[in-house]
C-alpha cells in the first residue's frame, strides 16, 4: 500500500517560509507607507480653494551637466494671487517637481504658463504662502497596487504558513446516511498571486522602459529629418551599489518654420545601463558645436530625438520579458488548476469519469502527452530562465559580499530560488538520457473496455528499441481512498489486481507486437467518487541496462457490461 | 479482510464516544455556563476535539437546546460566514464550530466578538484564540487501549500494542487507529483473520 | 405517544439484486410529529479507510403525514457494483427518512453480477 499525506510542515519549515515571506511583507509595507504618505498630502492639496493667479515670470533654467542629484532642465515660474482679504506669491509649480532631464517638458510648461497669463492655482487656506499651479496626476495612485501586491503575498503567505489547516468531518453512525453529502476542493489562488508578482513586475518594467520606447523609435523613423546643432554632450555617470551606469546627456537646437527649438532627448529609452563604450563613442563624435541631423515630430516641433535607439538596448528588454513569461505561465497554470478543480467539484460523483475518450468507434491510441524531446526542451528552458534570473541576483549578492557589504538578507531570500534552480539543472541530464529512450505507443482495438471482455493491445516503439532488455506491460486495478478529518488529508492506494499482458525478453521482437488483453468478469469496474476510487492502469516498463527505464502509465476506463 | 468488515474502518472510528478524562460532564457544563456559554476545545492532532464537539452537541440537544454545528474545511473557509450561521437560530441556540482556526481573522472576530444572536459558542481549534478554554484534549496509551478494546473486543490475533502505537504516533490516536486498519486489512504483508 | 417507527419491506425480503433489476416493496411509518417530508431513498455509500462518499440515486416521496403506508418500485442503475476491497467498500441501501426530525430506517442491499458483491483482495 502506498500512503501520501497532505499534512503541515515542521516548525523549521514554517520559520524558513516566514523569513522568506517577511522580506516581501517588509519591502511592500515600507513602500506602501511612503506612497500613502504622498497620496495623503496630495489629497489635502486637492482640497485647497482654486483662485485666479497672474504669472509674474516664466522661464526654463538650463543646466546641462548638472550633478547626479539635480535635474538639468527646470521650469521656473512665479505667480501672484489675491482675494479681497489677502494676497501672496508662490514659485511652486507642483509638489514634487524638481525639474526634468528632458528640456522639452520644461519648455512645454513655459508655453502653457507664459508671463502675464491668468491661470487657476490652488492656495493653502492654512498657510497662504503655499500654493501650487497643478496637482500631481491622480493616476499615480494606481502604483500603490505594486507594493500592496508584495504585502498581500507576504502577509497571506505567512498567514497560510501558520494557520492550522483542518479538515473535520462530522459524520457519525446511527443517523441517516443518505442525508449526508460530501465534497472537497482546494485552491491554487496563492500560487497565482505569487506568480502575478513576477508578471506585474515584468510588465511594469517592460512596457514603459522597452515596449513604449521601441514603438516611439519606430514612429520617429518617419519624422522630418532636420539639421541641428549640438550645444552640449557628455556621458553622464550614475553611481550605484552594484557599479555605475551611464547615459548620454545632450542638448541640441534646431529650426522649424523659422522658429528656434531645443531638445535634450538622446533616444526614447529612458534610464541608464552599464554599457559605456558606445555612449562614449557617440559623445566623442558629437562634441559641442557639431552639426548633425535630428528627427522632429511634424505635429509638435518640441518633440525631437537625435538617435532612434540601438538593437543592443532593445535586447535588454528581453530580461523583463523573462519575468513576464515566468509570471504569465505561472498565473495561467494556477488559474487552469483552479478551473479544473472547480469543474471536478461540480461533477456528479457517480458519473463515470471522462479521463479517456471512450465514446466513438475505432481503436484507442494511448501515447504519452509530452514527448521526451519536448520534456527536455521544456525542462532546459525552465532551468535556463530560472537560473538566469536567479543568477543575476546571486551575482549581485556575491559581488556585494566581496565588496564587504551586508548581504545576509538577500542570501537568505535567494536560498529557495537557488535550490529550485539546482533541482532543475540536475533534472536535465536525466531528461536527456530518457530522450534517447524508445518511445512507446499503445493501441487498443476498441474504445470501450468492459468487464469480461477482451481486446487486442498493440504496441510499437519508436527509437532505439535494440537497447530494450525486457518489456513488461501489466494491467493493474488500484483502489484509492482519501481520508479527511482533523488537520491532515491522507491518500492511500492498494493494488488489488496485477495482470501480466506482455512479458518479453530481448531478441523477441520487442519493437512492436500484439497481445491479448482480458478483463476478468468478476472484478470491479472503474469508479470515481470524491474520496474513493477504483482506477485501472496499463503500466509499461521497458528495461534498459545502465540507463533510465522506459516507464509509462495509461489510465483506462473499465465499464460494467452493457447488459 | 473486506473494508466493510474492518473493525477500524472510518465509520466505526467516528462512532466512538469521547472519554472525558479527569472530570465529569456536569463539571464541563458548569464551566461552560460560568464562562458565559463560550469556550474553546483545544488539543493537538488526533486528540479527539471533533469527537468531543459531536458529543457536546448531542448532549446539548438532549437538554432541549437548539444546536447548530458547522465544520470549516481546508479551502472552504471563504464560503463560511458566521453571520449566516446565526440566521434562523433562536436566542437560546448554541453554535458549535469545528475547524474554527481555518476562519479568516475577520470572520473569526465576527464570530467571537460580533454579538452573535446565539446563547452559546463552542469551537474546536489547535490554538487558543480569544475564547476561554473549555477543555484541553490530551491522550494516553491507556485511552488508546480502551478505544481498541471497544472497537475490537477480544481479538485473537497479535496486533501492535497500544503502548507501541501510542509512542510511534506521538499520541495521535487517529493515526494509531489507522495503522490498525492496515494491519487488519492485510496491508503491509500482515493479516489477521478473526 | 408511541415511539416513532419506520419500516421498509422489500418484496420477498430480497437483498441481492442484479444491476438494472427492479426493487419493489412497501414502507410504513408512525411518527411523533407531523413531518415535512417522508422519502424513500435508493443510494450507495462507501465504508472503509477513506472519508465516506454518499450518492442518492433515486428518491420516492410519500405523503407527509404522521402515519402512513406506501409502495415503491425502483429500477437499479448499471453501476457501481457492491464492492469490497481492502481500502473501501461500496454498499447499496434503501433508506426511509422523515424530515425535519431525521428519523430513518435503512435496509442494505447487494447489487452486482449474480446478485453478489465484487470482492478483491490482493494487497501490495
Amino acid at each position: 500500500m502506498n500512503q501520501k499525506s497532505g499534512g503541515g510542515r515542521g516548525i523549521f519549515g514554517k520559520l524558513f517560509f516566514t523569513l522568506f515571506l517577511a522580506a516581501f511583507l517588509g519591502m511592500g509595507s515600507w513602500f506602501t507607507y511612503l506612497m500613502v504618505e504622498g497620496f495623503v498630502y496630495q489629497i489635502g492639496t486637492s482640497l485647497w480653494p482654486v483662485l485666479d493667479c497672474t504669472i509674474l515670470s516664466s522661464t526654463v533654467e538650463e543646466n546641462p551637466g548638472a550633478p547626479e542629484h539635480e535635474e538639468p532642465y527646470t521650469f521656473r515660474v512665479r505667480y501672484r494671487w489675491a482675494t479681497d482679504f489677502s494676497e501672496g506669491t508662490s514659485d511652486v509649480y507642483r509638489h514634487g517637481y524638481y525639474g526634468s532631464s528632458d528640456i522639452g517638458e520644461a519648455l512645454r510648461l513655459a508655453q502653457r504658463y507664459p508671463e502675464g497669463a491668468q491661470v487657476p492655482c490652488r492656495v493653502n487656506p492654512g498657510a497662504p504662502d503655499s500654493a501650487v499651479l497643478e496637482l500631481a496626476s491622480s493616476w499615480n495612485v494606481l502604483w500603490i497596487f505594486v507594493p500592496l501586491l508584495f504585502v498581500a503575498v507576504g502577509a497571506g503567505g505567512i498567514y497560510l504558513t501558520w494557520r492550522g489547516p483542518s479538515s473535520l468531518a462530522t459524520s457519525r453512525l446511527g443517523t441517516s446516511i443518505s442525508s449526508r453529502v460530501s465534497s472537497s476542493f482546494g485552491g491554487a489562488g496563492c500560487l497565482a498571486a505569487f506568480f502575478s508578482v513576477f508578471l506585474i513586475f515584468g510588465l511594469l518594467i517592460f512596457v514603459p522602459f522597452f515596449a513604449v520606447p521601441l514603438a516611439q523609435s519606430w514612429s520617429a523613423s518617419g519624422w522630418a529629418q532636420v539639421p541641428c546643432l549640438i550645444e552640449y554632450s557628455a556621458v553622464r555617470t550614475h553611481p550605484g551599489d552594484d557599479g555605475a551606469t551611464y547615459s548620454v546627456e545632450v542638448l541640441y537646437s534646431y529650426e522649424v518654420g523659422g522658429r528656434q527649438f531645443k531638445s535634450s532627448r538622446y533616444d526614447f529609452f529612458t534610464g541608464s545601463d552599464s554599457e559605456y563604450s558606445s555612449k562614449s563613442e557617440w559623445v566623442q563624435s558629437h562634441p559641442e558645436g557639431t552639426r548633425t541631423t535630428c528627427y522632429v515630430n511634424p505635429e509638435d516641433p518640441l518633440d525631437a530625438v537625435v538617435r532612434l535607439g540601438s538593437l543592443g538596448l532593445a535586447l535588454w528588454g528581453l530580461l523583463p520579458l523573462i519575468f513576464v513569461a515566468v509570471g504569465g505561465i505561472g498565473v495561467a497554470g494556477s488559474l487552469l488548476s483552479l478551473r479544473r478543480k472547480g469543474k471536478a467539484r461540480a461533477r456528479d460523483v457517480s458519473r463515470p469519469s471522462d479521463r479517456l475518450p471512450v465514446h466513438g468507434t475505432g481503436p484507442l491510441v494511448l501515447e504519452a502527452a509530452a514527448s521526451p524531446l519536448s520534456k527536455l526542451v521544456t525542462g532546459t528552458i525552465f532551468a535556463l530562465i530560472w537560473n538566469g534570473i536567479t543568477g543575476i541576483f546571486v551575482w549581485v549578492a556575491v559581488t556585494g559580499w566581496a565588496d564587504g557589504e551586508e548581504m545576509g538578507c538577500l542570501a537568505l531570500f535567494l536560498i529557495p530560488f537557488v535550490l529550485i534552480g539546482l533541482a532543475a539543472l540536475v533534472n536535465i541530464p536525466y531528461l536527456a538520457l530518457a530522450m534517447v529512450n524508445p518511445r512507446p505507443r499503445l493501441t487498443l482495438d476498441k474504445r470501450r473496455l468492459t468487464l469480461g471482455s477482451s481486446a487486442t493491445l498493440s504496441w510499437r516503439f519508436r527509437g532505439a528499441t535494440r537497447r530494450l532488455r525486457r518489456l513488461r506491460i501489466t494491467l493493474e486495478g488500484i483502489e484509492k481512498v482519501t481520508y479527511r478529518r482533523g488537520t491532515n488529508t491522507r491518500t492511500d492506494t492498494n493494488t488489488f489486481a496485477t495482470m501480466p499482458v506482455v512479458d518479453l525478453p530481448a531478441g523477441t521482437g520487442l519493437e512492436s507486437g500484439q497481445a491479448h488483453l482480458e478483463i476478468p468478469p468478476d472484478t470491479m469496474h472503474s469508479f470515481k467518487a470524491s474520496h474513493n476510487e477504483v482506477v485501472w492502469k496499463l503500466r509499461l516498463q521497458g528495461e534498459i541496462r545502465v540507463w533510465p527505464d522506459v516507464l509509462t502509465e495509461f489510465e483506462v476506463e473499465v465499464e460494467p457490461p452493457a447488459r | 479482510m473486506r473494508a466493510r468488515d474492518n473493525p477500524y474502518r472510518v465509520e466505526r472510528l467516528h462512532a466512538l464516544r469521547f472519554r472525558l478524562q479527569g472530570g465529569c460532564w456536569d463539571r464541563l457544563w458548569e464551566r461552560f455556563v460560568r464562562q458565559g456559554r463560550r469556550g474553546c476545545v483545544l488539543g493537538p492532532h488526533g486528540s479527539g476535539k471533533t469527537t468531543l464537539l459531536l458529543e457536546l452537541a448531542e448532549r446539548l440537544r438532549d437538554t432541549g437546546l437548539s444546536v447548530r454545528m458547522e465544520t470549516v474545511r481546508t479551502g472552504e473557509s471563504r464560503r463560511h460566514d458566521p453571520r449566516l450561521w446565526c440566521e434562523g437560530l433562536g436566542e437560546g441556540a448554541v453554535l458549535v464550530v469545528d475547524g474554527a482556526d481555518l476562519l479568516s481573522p475577520l470572520r473569526w472576530r465576527r464570530l467571537v466578538q460580533g454579538k452573535p444572536r446565539v446563547a452559546g459558542l463552542i469551537v474546536a481549534s489547535h490554538t487558543r484564540r480569544l475564547l476561554p478554554v473549555l477543555h484541553s484534549c490530551r491522550t494516553t496509551a491507556d485511552l488508546l487501549d480502551d478505544l481498541i478494546r471497544e472497537l475490537h473486543p477480544g481479538n485473537g490475533c497479535r496486533q501492535p500494542s497500544a503502548g507501541d502505537l501510542f509512542t510511534r504516533h506521538r499520541g495521535d490516536l487517529r493515526e494509531a487507529l489507522r495503522e490498525l486498519y492496515d494491519f487488519h486489512a492485510g496491508i503491509r504483508g500482515q493479516s489477521c483473520r478473526v | 405517544m408511541s415511539t416513532p417507527q419506520l419500516q421498509i419491506v422489500v418484496d420477498e425480503e430480497r437483498r441481492e439484486f442484479e444491476p438494472r433489476e427492479e426493487v419493489s416493496g412497501g414502507v410504513s411509518w408512525v411518527l411523533q410529529s407531523p413531518p415535512d417530508t417522508v422519502e424513500l431513498r435508493l443510494f450507495w455509500y462507501t465504508e472503509g479507510k477513506g472519508t465516506r462518499d454518499v450518492r442518492v440515486v433515486e428518491t420516492v416521496a410519500f405523503e407527509a403525514s404522521p402515519e402512513g403506508l406506501g409502495d415503491f418500485r425502483i429500477r437499479l442503475p448499471a453501476s457501481p457494483y457492491s464492492f469490497s476491497g481492502r481500502l473501501f467498500s461500496i454498499r447499496w441501501a434503501l433508506e426511509l427518512v422523515a424530515e425535519p426530525s431525521g428519523e430513518s430506517q435503512r435496509v442494505d442491499l447487494v447489487m452486482g453480477p449474480g446478485g453478489r458483491e465484487v470482492e478483491v483482495h490482493e494487497g501490495s
